[in-house]
């Protein structure tokens, strides 16, 4: 379906993984946190992490 | 100057309400980030749920044909509610937005970066809803890869007859409550998933899953997207599975 709606908008859609339920809230709440953190250090569409 | 730390804009799935990232919101805020929740319209404190669900032990029949209060709910009051605590927060902090959804909220996220791209660092869905264009959440529903999904079997209503998504978290059924843990939180301790359940209410809008998306590449497309999988998640496992 992420390819499906990448190939509709010419946009890709970057993918993460969690060894998680469908709520990590739980379980994996920091892990959760570190990919958010991640995501929030890229800038830009191009996705590069920010210095 | 560095610019300032993202702001993080943080919605819930079905069910439940904004308290699901009570956990997550100080990680993010220990590290210089402001993050906000909500409870989305007809969730939460402004969730309205049917007489029948009120009286135990549970008149099944009652319950599986009394019209949803919550019916009325739409998407568009969603996308509003979370636009406007994101233009807050913007106003607010100058910081720029991480929008992330969870599950259903998936269908927020997507509406929101159509309606204020520009206010967006990026998108994050987990285990959420991803429309293609014009798709509608119910297509999802019955996608190929949902099926022997354990979400569906949790419902005790029609969805179209009563308006609403209809579990009953506070079921004290052994199986159903089995079938839950299994759907949404398997790898929680008894006392979260017992905590999650007290805190969920029983109709989800069912009008949301009906909306087609309205997204463009010119909007929507050039947000910088991201999905985060939950590898256990339980809404793709069969009942066999769990069996």
């Amino acid at each position: 379906m992420i390819a499906a709606v990448d190939s509709a908008l010419g946009s890709q859609t970057h993918t993460h993984t969690l060894p998680a339920s469908h709520f990590p809230f739980y379980s994996y709440s920091k892990p959760l946190a570190e990919i958010l953190l991640a995501i929030a250090a890229r800038n830009g569409a191009n996705g590069q992490y920010r210095r | 100057m560095p610019s300032p730390k993202p702001a993080f804009i943080l919605v819930h799935g079905a069910w439940v309400d904004g308290s699901i990232w009570q956990r997550v919101i100080p990680l993010l805020e220990a590290q210089g980030h402001v993050a906000r929740s909500l409870d989305l319209p007809g969730s939460g404190a402004s969730a309205k749920v049917p007489i029948a669900y009120h009286k135990r032990p549970l008149d099944v029949l009652a319950f599986a044909t009394e019209p949803s209060p919550n019916a009325a709910v739409s998407q568009e009051e969603r996308t509003r509610a979370v636009v406007a605590l994101a233009e807050q927060t913007a106003q607010e902090t100058g910081r720029p937005i991480v929008l992330v959804g969870q599950s259903l909220g998936g269908l927020t996220v997507t509406a929101v970066a159509e309606a204020i791209p520009d206010q967006l660092r990026s998108i994050v869905y987990i285990s959420a809803f991803l429309q293609s264009p014009g798709m509608m959440a119910i297509d999802l529903v019955q996608h190929a890869t949902m099926a022997g999904s354990l979400v569906a079997s949790m419902f005790l209503a029609d969805p179209q007859a009563v308006g609403a998504l209809r579990i009953d978290p506070r079921s004290d059924n052994a199986e159903y409550r089995a079938l839950m843990r299994s759907a949404f939180c398997a790898d929680a301790s008894e006392a979260d998933f017992s905590s999650t359940l007290a805190g969920e209410t029983c109709d989800e809008p069912a009008g949301v899953l009906t909306v087609p998306a309205r997204i463009t590449a010119e909007r929507f497309g050039r947000v910088p997207r991201h999905y985060i999988r939950c590898l256990e998640d339980g809404r793709f496992q069969s009942r066999a599975r769990t069996s």
